[in-house]
This record gives structure tokens, C-alpha cells and sequence, in this order.
């Protein structure tokens, strides 16, 4: 066994001491924790930075949007209005009754031995989208059966209607079919009479 | 090991100085920081809704203008009011129109007889009238042509009542009457 001599264990032992000196240690413990501070700072700092210029450009963006935004609230009541004024003039202009053609229909149908003696009609326009024509025909019917001639009417006018109007009703009024006092002559014929009253109901047409 | 009190002196300046280091590091560089950070978040975070609000109101407003199917319909009637239309009140001039109308058909004499205000919807610059209108000793077949033609040329017109009535002594002979609803200038 070669013997070993180590002349520089002084050397050794100061150099061992020194690189276990706790003060050492403790600064370059010191040094580490420092730079991993540091280094969390600068992190947080461009989080941070991310977090603002994200906030600055949302900003910016509400800037742009919130005078356009007013002026759309403002314009909303406008065009809502404008509309509804746009609407009701559309439905005012387009459906309309026409009383003329009615009028026509009923002086084409009615037969001879009828007269009739008023007309009234009223347009109800009721609530929306809800109009409604009445119609009242007093009149006077004449004939063999003048009743019959009455009903005969009655049932043509609601089959006259029915054809153009939907919802149609067309009744006599409570107690106003009657027997006439006078007689007349029609076609050399002297005939008796009934005074009558229908009241006829029905929508008008949305598209004339 | 035994620290000197020199050793222990210097540690405990070393702590010292780490731990108002430390508080400086927490307290005047990261709480800053945490504070705007939460600062602009809160603000996003408020903003973000807002402009999604304003951008769908903004889509919405827009929509309604391109959603107005009768714009341009209702466009062109609103400019026709505004030239058939006389300024003014309708007494001053709905009377002698009409009057012309019925009279250039043969049907004379007639009289009018203004009502109350009809509730219309809001047109702006507009609003409702109501007139009675009598016209006394008319034949049928002239009134229907004279109704007719009063239908076509008034569009903005509606007959609400319509009465024909012969006369006792002859009825081919009526005393008629309609109550029309149009619309007049408004004079705000």
C-alpha cells in the first residue's frame, strides 16, 4: 500500500470550510430567491400589461359604440313609430270597405217584388284587425206568399254576401217580418205584402 | 458551531433587511400591480356587456329599418297627402271639394256637418276628420256612380256610415247620407 501524504490539507480543509460557510450559502440562498422574485415580478408585470391593453382596446371599442348606441336608442322610437305610422297607413289605404260594390250587388239581385225602402250600413272598426260591417235593409215584399218571398230574399243576400265576404250573417230582426196592411199590384196581379228588416253581419275583405 | 456576536449582529441586520425587503416587494411592487390588474378587469368585465348590448341594440335599430316592408309604399302615399292635402282647417276647404265632387255629378245641395275628432292612428303632420255629408232628393243610380267615383279618387277616405232612405212620397227619389273619416293636415 503506497502511503499518500496530503501536504496541502490546510489548503483542503480552509477551501471546505469556506465552501460550507453558512453566511455563503445563506447570501447565495438569498441571491436564488431574489431572482425568482424578480422574476415573478416581471411575470405578473406583463400579465398586468396584457390585462390593461386588453382593457384599453374594450375602451376604445366602447368609445366608438356607445354614441353610435344612443343614437340608436333615439332612432328606435323613431322607426318604431315610423312603422307603426307606415303600417297603419298601408292597412288604411289597402283595406279599405268599398261600399260601392255592394251597393251594386244588392241592386243587381234584388228581384222585382221586393222594394226596399232604407239601407244602412255602418263600418265598426272595432278593435284591431277586427272591422265589421253591419248592414240593415229595411224593405218591402210583395207576392202570393209574400213571407216566403221575404225569406227567399233573406237566404239570397246571405248567399250573395257569403260569396264576397266572409263571416257572414244574415238574419231577420226580432219581429220584423210581418204581414202588410196595403196590397199592390205587380204585373196585373194584386199581391199582398210583408214588411221586413235583416240585419246582415260580416267582415270585410282584407284585399278588395 | 458558536456564531460571534459580530456573526449574530450581522444576521440579524441580513434579516432585517430581507424581511423590509420582502414587505417592500409585497406591499409596493406586487399589491400595486394586483390592484391594476382587478381595476382593469372590473372595468372589461363592466364594458364587455355593454358593448354586446349596444352592438345587438345597434343590429336591432338597423333591422327595423330594413324590416319595413310598406317604407316605400308609405313613402310615396305620405308625399301624395302632403300635395292632395290642403293646409288649414278641413272646414275651410273639405265642405267646398266634396261640394264640387257631388255637384259635377248632378247631385246638388248637399250639406255638411263636421264630427268629432276620429281616433286614428298617430300619422305624423296628420290626423282624423269626420264629416256627416246629406245629400237630399238623389236617385239611386246617380248616387251609386257618384259613390263609386268618390271611392276611387279619395284613397285615403273611408265611408263609415251609409244610410239611403226613400222618400215617402217617391220612391224612386232618396234622401241619403254618408259619414266619411279621412284624413286632414294637423295644424300643430
Amino acid at each position: 500500500m503506497a502511503l499518500h501524504l496530503n501536504l496541502y490539507h490546510e489548503i483542503h480543509r480552509q477551501a471546505e470550510r469556506e465552501r460550507r460557510d453558512p453566511v455563503k450559502l445563506a447570501g447565495l440562498a438569498a441571491l436564488l430567491f431574489a431572482m425568482l422574485l424578480v422574476f415573478w415580478y416581471f411575470y405578473r408585470l406583463s400579465v398586468v400589461s396584457r390585462v390593461e391593453a386588453k382593457r384599453q382596446q374594450v375602451r376604445s371599442e366602447w368609445s366608438h359604440l356607445e354614441p353610435e348606441k344612443k343614437a340608436a336608442v333615439e332612432n328606435e322610437v323613431l322607426l318604431l313609430a315610423q312603422q307603426k305610422s307606415n303600417q297603419a297607413l298601408f292597412e288604411r289605404l289597402n283595406e279599405r270597405f268599398y261600399w260601392a260594390p255592394l251597393l251594386d250587388e244588392i241592386a243587381t239581385f234584388t228581384p222585382t217584388n221586393i222594394q226596399i225602402v232604407s239601407f244602412e250600413g255602418v263600418l265598426d272598426n272595432g278593435k284591431e284587425k277586427k272591422k265589421t260591417i253591419t248592414v240593415l235593409v229595411r224593405g218591402v215584399a210583395a207576392g202570393l206568399e209574400p213571407r216566403t218571398v221575404a225569406e227567399d230574399f233573406r237566404r239570397s243576400l246571405r248567399d250573395r254576401l257569403a260569396a264576397r265576404y266572409p263571416d257572414v250573417s244574415v238574419q231577420f230582426d226580432a219581429n220584423s217580418l210581418e204581414d202588410g196592411v196595403e196590397s199592390v199590384t205587380l204585373d196585373g196581379q194584386t199581391l199582398g205584402t210583408a214588411t221586413f228588416r235583416i240585419r246582415a253581419q260580416f267582415k270585410p275583405k282584407t284585399a278588395q | 458551531m458558536k456564531f460571534t456576536k459580530e456573526q449574530i449582529q450581522k444576521a440579524g441586520l441580513a434579516a432585517m433587511l430581507c424581511g423590509g425587503g420582502l414587505w417592500y416587494y409585497a406591499f409596493e411592487m406586487l399589491e400595486p400591480l394586483a390592484k391594476r390588474e382587478a381595476a382593469a378587469l372590473k372595468e372589461t368585465a363592466t364594458l364587455e356587456p355593454q358593448i354586446k348590448e349596444a352592438k345587438s341594440k345597434i343590429v336591432r335599430t338597423n333591422s327595423i329599418e330594413a324590416g319595413d316592408v310598406h317604407a316605400a309604399e308609405a313613402k310615396r302615399a305620405f308625399a301624395a297627402m302632403k300635395a292632395k292635402i290642403p293646409g288649414g282647417p278641413p272646414v275651410a276647404w273639405l265642405p267646398t271639394r266634396f261640394g264640387e265632387f257631388f255637384k259635377q255629378r248632378g247631385i246638388g245641395k248637399p250639406t255638411f256637418r263636421g264630427n268629432p275628432e276620429p281616433t286614428e292612428p298617430e300619422f305624423p303632420g296628420y290626423k282624423g276628420s269626420s264629416w256627416t255629408i246629406d245629400l237630399p232628393g238623389v236617385g239611386f243610380a246617380a248616387f251609386g256612380d257618384a259613390l263609386a267615383d268618390l271611392e276611387n279618387q279619395e284613397g285615403l277616405m273611408q265611408i263609415t256610415n251609409l244610410l239611403i232612405e226613400s222618400a215617402a212620397t217617391n220612391p224612386e227619389i232618396h234622401h241619403t247620407q254618408i259619414t266619411i273619416s279621412t284624413l286632414v293636415k294637423s295644424e300643430k
